[in-house]
């Protein structure tokens, strides 16, 4: 199979093209993962149960995944909040769905939520509308991507995806605040 | 030397975490063990004809199959046509493509393109069904960048075989594939995908050759002096066996009227020498043209069989003593695993209503052909007296819709490109148009689009190779 000239033609291609885009999901921008989110909040895992629902055509296993709200940074999140993903394991059957974020007992994150209920991964851009909240070598807490890529420019968000892990990791506190305040501006000025 | 430890260590890991050391690629975990992956296409039919030459969308996800069979050993997709409706259910024990409003019954939320979802007892898979989202502006091919469904559909059918994202993996690796969350503009297999499915199901003993041209065809009006039609095409690579066909009668036979009722054809080398002539196919070759099953229809046409160096060749159709008419020139490619067929081209009289000048050509696969089309006038200009003054190239599959067309190369969105490659052609009123188009056979038509006539001159390259 001749790839190489295939591949420098769509490479030339790419050269005369517009933005590239996801595959499946296209990415949001911060203030789009900002906007549309109902709700975003800071929380840990507390417990991850899995459960056939649905009838008929719609059959399917869902997860159930809580946590425990520390942070409520827009919205009305407290206490516990639980959020119903498509896909998980009962008995020895597994339901996986691509690009759906996985998460287990402990995960610390930042979720930016929308349709909790309704939408088969009830976040903002899928797998775009989770973030890691980690520990760093200075034992501060720092934030990731869902895929464990330090995020250190949310302006570069759903536009290039290398330049949002091009420097040092946002801290947590930096990070919650940039949301607050772009929360602030859409909602005084929300876009047209 | 302590390498030892850190090699085991990485090893450990790679196996551990499903990530090539040397490839990118990640694995969801499951595969299939049957040697068929049977799949239910419900896709239907668009309302447009797709830029990328699909007749519709089912066929359009039955090449992206094609494409991933083609690297794989111990299984294959297999498929069958259903209707659209009714739609199909979650964990029915059938593997399903389709659009839908929903991933069985649950919003998609914005910006979702497709989902796939797999079931797994074990390490086995035992159903996948792909849902392509009904609210997203569907098109398919490289001329439509954004939403293209091919590239989606081969993205989606990597995640039935059990590859995962790559730039998702721990560390995240960063090599092309179309397996890549952030796919940009790669829409085909890399290398890295091709590592991935074959870590599954085995390398493949039975890949194809790659994209190319099958064969090409020219139909117009063959007059006399420099009006005569004349067929060019470039082999690359190494000796290749063809078979070159005059045909005139069998176009009267299809309700051609004023087609040549004896055409001949004469073979010429890139230094202008004739290397092989015929006026009636059996007279010489009979025997030998019959067993290529390629045989012209009628006794009175003619054909040449011969196995050609790299090279620039010329094949000219004319009338028997002089005679003027309609005619069909073609080239097949009868070895299409060596050498490739890059350019074809044909200088003929451009006239109106029947008597346009029509090139037609087969794209082989399974893999996406890029070529660009320049259908030439004005640039004749100083080389042939009576150019055709003014160009028109329309692109049809094999329904005869009509895919694109261009009337000045500049106009072409894609004109950037034909200057990347050096195929721009010289005068703004000569036309060319670039693309991406799947296995199927395809006409050009050539004309101008004033209606006004002369010599002119249709090309089609083969830009994949």
């Amino acid at each position: 199979m001749k790839k190489i000239p295939l591949l420098l033609a769509t490479a030339a291609f790419a050269l005369f093209c517009d933005s590239a885009r996801a595959t499946t999901v296209i990415p949001p921008t911060f203030d789009e993962l900002v906007g549309r989110a109902q709700m975003i909040f800071e929380g840990t895992v507390t417990d991850v149960r899995s459960n056939w629902t649905g009838e008929g055509a719609e059959r399917h296993i869902e997860s159930l995944v809580t946590f425990k709200v520390k942070d409520s940074v827009k919205g009305n999140a407290s206490g516990k909040v639980t959020l119903s993903m498509m896909g998980g394991t009962v008995g020895d059957q597994t339901l996986e769905v691509t690009d759906a974020p996985k998460f287990k007992v402990g995960d610390h994150d930042i979720l930016f939520v929308e349709n909790n209920g309704t939408q088969f991964i009830p976040l903002v851009g899928i797998m775009h509308g989770r973030f890691r909240v980690q520990s760093d070598s200075s034992g501060g807490e720092v934030v990731m991507t869902n895929e464990g890529v330090p995020l250190s420019d949310v302006s570069k968000l759903g536009k290039d995806e290398t330049g949002v892990s091009s420097g040092r990791a946002l801290s947590l506190a930096s990070f919650k605040q940039v949301v607050r305040s772009t929360a602030a501006s859409l909602a005084a000025h929300p876009p047209q | 030397m302590r390498r030892k430890p850190l090699f085991c260590a990485l090893a450990l890991l790679a196996s551990v975490g499903g990530v090539s050391s040397t490839f990118g690629y990640l694995l969801e975990g499951p595969k299939w063990t049957s040697s068929t992956i049977p799949m239910v296409v419900q896709l239907g039919t668009p309302s447009f004809v797709l830029p990328d030459g699909n007749l519709d969308w089912n066929k359009d996800a039955e090449n992206c199959f094609q494409i991933w069979n083609e690297q794989m050993r111990d299984s294959q997709f297999s498929w069958t046509e259903a209707p659209t409706s009714p739609a199909a259910a979650q964990h029915d024990g059938k593997n399903s493509v389709q659009f839908s409003g929903s991933v069985f019954g649950k919003g998609y939320g914005s910006g979702v393109l497709a989902v796939t979802t797999y079931f797994f007892s074990g390490s086995s898979m035992t159903e996948a069904d792909v849902n392509f989202n009904t609210g997203i502006n569907w098109s398919s091919g490289v001329v439509a960048p954004k939403n293209d469904f091919h590239r989606v559909a081969l993205h989606e059918f990597g995640h039935v075989l059990g590859l995962d994202h790559p730039d998702q993996a721990q560390p995240p690796q960063s090599q092309a594939a179309i397996m890549h969350s952030m796919v940009g503009s790669t829409n085909t297999l890399t290398g890295d995908d091709v590592a991935g499915v074959q870590a599954l199901y085995g390398p493949s003993t039975n890949v194809g050759p790659g994209p190319r041209l099958g064969n090409i065809s020219t139909r117009g009006f063959s007059g006399t002096g420099d009006n005569v039609l004349i067929a060019g095409f470039i082999l690359h690579d190494q000796a290749k066996p063809v078979l070159a066909r005059a045909l005139g009668p069998t176009l009267s036979g299809a309700g051609v009227a004023g087609a040549l009722s004896d055409p001949t054809l004469s073979l010429y080398n890139q230094s202008g020498q004739l290397i092989f002539s015929n006026d009636n196919w059996a007279d010489a070759q009979g025997t030998e043209i019959q067993q290529t099953g390629l045989a012209p229809p009628d006794s009175r046409e003619a054909a040449i069989k011969a196995t050609l160096a790299p090279g620039n060749y010329t094949a000219i159709l004319s009338g028997k003593g002089g005679a003027t008419g309609i005619g069909l020139a073609e080239v097949y490619d009868l070895s299409l695993s060596s050498g490739i067929a890059y350019n074809i081209s044909t200088r003929g009289f451009v006239g109106t209503g029947e008597n346009v000048l029509i090139a037609g050509f087969i794209a082989k696969g399974p893999e996406i052909e890029t070529v660009i089309i320049r259908g030439i006038g004005p640039g004749l200009q100083g080389t042939v007296p009576g150019v055709l003054p003014d160009t028109k190239i329309e692109l049809r599959n094999s329904n005869g819709q009509l895919i694109t067309s261009n009337v000045g190369w500049q106009n072409d969105p894609n004109s950037a490109l034909l200057s990347f490659y050096g195929l721009a052609p010289g005068n703004a009123k000569d036309s060319a148009l670039y693309t991406q188009l799947v296995p199927g056979n395809y006409t050009v038509i050539f004309n101008s689009p004033t209606n006004a006539t002369g010599i002119g001159l249709v090309e089609v390259y083969d830009i994949s190779n």
